[in-house]
């Protein structure tokens, strides 16, 4: 052997260690950034858009009942009226009080850890959810954290929730199914990650939620 | 003969390189022109869609404006009503907007500051604060039963959303920048101890233990939150 073939396998040896750490290095920036990355819907410019203007359509609407309240809140007799239809609004939203309505249901076959209960609400939310519910347990003011326990289930407000999830949703059922099922939505986020689970999302037109404490 | 044929094959080439040399100059030329178009086009919209943007921002403040004023006005009028009815609910209604989050709530409580590390230094993702991080601490700091949560002066209610929006977050559809503080008014103790719990944000904690993020938490004994501002709407349950 040649000290001219010692010198190219040498060097071939080091370009070889050089690409093959490189494309290691890559490889582990490209993975730390997905665990971050994937737990967020793409959003672009467009969809920035078109959740600002609803924001601000709700807004705008919110502004018009107020400004009706307003106005019945100076006669005595409409005022009174609109502080009970209030408090019923408040005693819904706070899961008081059952609710009803149209939305989607979401069935996941397996485990979840608490991540997954949080990004799933905040999608639900993000879509306009009104009121919802896990395995029955309705999400409430005092009542909406998550967290996983050592066996695999979930304490959720000193209740236990274990598999199979649903998560039940009120509210504009195409628009709470599109958000979800969007590519890149969750749904497909956790088919990635869970590939092994069964995961069901159907719209449906009347949904019933239990109060927090069933009447 | 052969000579001849020799230098014949040499001009080819060097012509064929002549030529190549030409084309690729010219498509270099005719790309440095067309760039400077393209870019001016992609400046003008980019420029059109944070104008937009900025109008929605401006939009909504206003709107808020509005929303809290319009509150105030039948709030007072409410009180004035109470003082010539018996049993108005008034105080049923307050009870419930206090835990809903609409009013104002005081108390002894924490603040953690959440501040981004030097993106310049290592990898710069990991030194970044994501929506998911601060999902994962309202959601750790909720299981500990709190009276109040605000981030950056924007109070939570259980809906609340928290996005990310390219290199931005937005809470409650509202686009806010790190640092972030986060208040929370509630049992001290039990909130030191949920955030002590490192299981419940293992990333987030990874990065503040190899300080990639700076977090940090101290008590306080009177924290102002300020009641919810956005829209508050029922429009599919009943």
């Amino acid at each position: 052997m040649t000290i001219n073939t010692l010198k190219r396998a040498a060097f071939m040896l080091g370009t070889g260690l050089l690409m093959g750490s490189l494309f290691s290095f890559q490889s582990k920036s490209v993975s730390q950034a997905n665990i971050y990355y994937n737990r967020e819907s793409r959003i672009n410019v467009f969809k920035e858009i078109e959740i600002l203007k609803q924001g601000n359509q709700n807004l705008s609407d919110q502004a018009a009942e107020l400004q009706k309240e307003l106005v019945t809140s100076s006669d005595k007799g409409k005022a009174l009226d609109a502080i009970k239809k209030e408090i019923d609004k408040y005693e819904i939203l706070s899961g008081q009080k059952p609710a009803s309505g149209p939305g989607v249901v979401v069935h996941v076959s397996g485990e979840l850890e608490a991540l997954w209960f949080t990004d799933m609400i905040n999608e639900l939310f993000s879509a306009g959810a009104e009121a919802i519910s896990v395995n029955g347990m309705r999400l409430a003011d005092d009542r909406s954290g998550f967290d996983t326990m050592p066996n695999g289930q979930i304490l959720f407000g000193g209740d236990i929730l274990s598999p199979p999830f649903t998560f039940e949703a009120i509210g504009n059922s195409q628009a709470l199914y599109g958000a979800l099922n969007q590519a890149g939505g969750i749904i497909s986020r956790m088919s990635l990650y869970k590939p092994e689970y069964k995961i069901e999302l159907k719209e449906v037109t009347d949904l019933k939620l239990n109060s927090v404490v069933v009447p | 003969m052969k000579f001849r044929d020799q230098l014949k094959s040499v001009n080819v080439l060097i012509v064929s390189f002549i030529v190549a040399g030409i084309l690729i100059g010219l498509l270099v030329v005719a790309q440095f022109q067309s760039s400077v178009a393209a870019n001016s086009f992609l400046v003008d919209e980019l420029k059109a869609q944070q104008s937009l943007l900025g109008s929605f921002d401006a939009d909504r403040e206003n709107w808020k404006t509005n929303i809290t004023n319009l509150r105030q006005q039948i709030e007072d009028n409410r009180k004035k009503l109470a003082l010539t009815v018996e049993n108005s609910n008034l105080d049923i209604l307050d009870k419930l907007k206090s835990r809903l989050g609409l009013n104002r709530t005081t108390g002894e409580g924490i603040q953690i500051s959440l501040a981004e590390g030097d993106t310049g230094k290592g990898d710069s993702d990991a030194n970044l604060i994501h929506a998911s991080d601060l999902r994962d601490l309202v959601n750790l700091i909720r299981t500990a039963k709190v009276d109040g949560i605000s981030i950056n002066g924007l109070r939570l209610l259980n809906s609340s959303t928290i996005n990310s929006l390219g290199s931005t977050i937005m809470v409650n559809k509202v686009k806010l920048s790190a640092p972030f503080q986060i208040n929370v008014v509630g049992d001290t103790a039990l909130i030191v101890s949920r955030l002590n719990d490192q299981q419940s944000y293992p990333d987030l904690y990874k990065r503040i233990k190899n300080k990639s993020v700076n977090f940090q938490v101290q008590k306080a004994s009177q924290l102002v939150l300020p009641a919810y501002d956005g829209d508050y709407l029922l429009k599919y349950a009943q």
